[in-house]
């Protein structure tokens, strides 16, 4: 089993004198008062609805207001073509007035399509009734008739001939609208473009590394390149530190009386034995170490100075 | 006939564009950690080429052998024991003339030197004990 929910729909004929008593659970068909557009019945030399519609502002150029921006709909019936003009805001405004919600619209529709197998004339509201007259559908005044029929607006079948209002057109123009798409059409080329620059020049630099990993024979990760290199440097900083250190014991100033007994390095300690140093000469040879920034302790062992670097 | 509504092409470019801005953010921090690694994978590349290059052990090997069999040395009773990865230099007596100029050169040169102990015998005259590993 199935479940599924259908909304109720309704038909409304909608024209200025329309009342609508909004239900926010019906769906609303919307067939639009010959006062909401223009339609020309035409035979033309043209193949079908699509090539009619690319010429149709054509086709209205002398009879339609310059100021406004029209939509354009065609639909064939037998041999004649039907060239639909009508303005979009002007349409979207009387159905807001008429305080029927956008979500609650099904679908559409010109009186044209919808009404056009009427017989007689029938009566749309208080001044206002209906008519087909040699296939188009007309708004006549009510006051030239005796007798109107009801139009029995829910009894109608609906067509496949629905419009699209165009909401947009409220509040920008068309060509505006067009120049928006281009701009923003460019702004993703533009963009494309830098995205495909980027995406190269990470190939780019990722090759450039493949290459000196493979010219320098480097290791395979950056892990065991960077312990390589900290291998070397802790090993090359020792030699320097040593040979520092014992420049600048060898080069301090020693009395004639006093002599470097020992020099011993190992383990990276390097100990040196001066002999005949009394608390004076100690505090020289101290300031002189300290002056060359090493860092070191010092004991006496008797008359000897033992001077430790821990390198 | 379905018209397709320029809103939705709009907002479709929109999407679009806010996907792309994304897209080239990620590409460009990519780029960044990229480029950083390039450049650490030089500077590691040449400091340890530049190392390796140094304390090649071939070369330290030839250099030390040079140096042993500089004239200055010839006279002087060293003994020097070679092994796999390293060389010990020993004399019981060494002049500080012959001493200061072997020491001078192992101390100019990228020697790895290991173990050292020079001890003064008297006043001309000194002992020495040196390890340098490759």
């Amino acid at each position: 089993m199935s479940l599924t929910f259908k909304q109720a729909q309704q038909n409304i004929y909608l024209d200025s004198m329309t009342n609508v008593d909004f239900d926010p659970q019906v769906k609303y068909n919307i067939i639009l008062s010959p006062h909401l557009y223009w339609v020309k019945k035409l035979s033309l030399p043209l193949k079908n609805a699509k090539e009619v519609k690319k010429v149709a502002h054509t086709l209205f150029e002398e009879s339609l207001p310059e100021d406004v921006s029209y939509s354009y709909e065609v639909y064939k019936k037998d041999e004649d073509f039907f060239v639909f003009a009508y303005d979009d805001a002007q349409i979207l405004a009387l159905i807001e007035e008429k305080g029927i919600a956008f979500a609650n619209i099904a679908a559409v529709y010109f009186a044209q399509s919808e009404l056009d197998v009427l017989e007689g004339v029938y009566r749309v509201n208080d001044t206002e009734a209906l008519q087909v007259k040699e296939g188009v559908v007309v708004l006549l005044p009510s006051a030239w008739f005796d007798e109107l029929k009801i139009l029995d607006i829910e009894g109608i079948k609906l067509s496949k001939h629905r419009l699209k209002l165009q909401h947009f057109s409220n509040f920008i123009e068309k060509n505006s609208l067009n120049k928006i798409m281009i701009a923003l059409a460019l702004i993703v080329v533009l963009l494309l473009v830098e995205l495909f620059i980027y995406k190269h020049q990470v190939t780019l630099l990722a090759q450039e590394k493949e290459n000196i990993f493979s010219k320098y024979h480097l290791k395979p990760t950056m892990m065991q390149n960077r312990a390589i290199l900290e291998h070397y440097t802790r090993k090359n900083g020792q030699q320097q530190k040593l040979r520092e250190a014992l420049i600048s014991l060898l080069q301090s100033y020693l009395k004639n009386s006093q002599k470097i007994e020992s020099i011993e390095y190992s383990n990276s300690l390097l100990k040196v034995s001066i002999s005949n140093v009394n608390a004076q000469d100690k505090n020289r040879i101290v300031a002189l170490l300290h002056k060359k920034k090493i860092d070191f302790t010092t004991k006496m062992q008797g008359s000897n100075l033992l001077v430790e670097v821990k390198l | 006939m379905n018209r397709v509504n320029p809103l939705h092409i709009v907002a479709l470019l929109l999407v679009l564009i806010l996907f792309l801005l994304f897209q080239i953010s990620s590409v460009k921090k990519e780029l960044t950690n990229t480029a950083d690694s390039l450049h650490q994978s030089k500077a590691i590349a040449l400091k340890t080429v530049a190392y390796k290059e140094l304390y090649n052990k071939e070369k330290v090997k030839k250099a030390l052998e040079r140096i042993l069999r500089q004239p200055s040395l010839k006279n002087a009773e060293i003994i020097v024991q070679r092994s796999k990865d390293r060389l010990t230099i020993k004399a019981k007596s060494l002049s500080f003339g012959t001493l200061n100029s072997l020491m001078s050169k192992i101390f100019n040169g990228a020697y790895t030197i290991s173990r050292l102990s020079i001890k003064r015998i008297d006043a001309e005259h000194a002992s020495l004990q040196m390890e340098i590993k490759w």
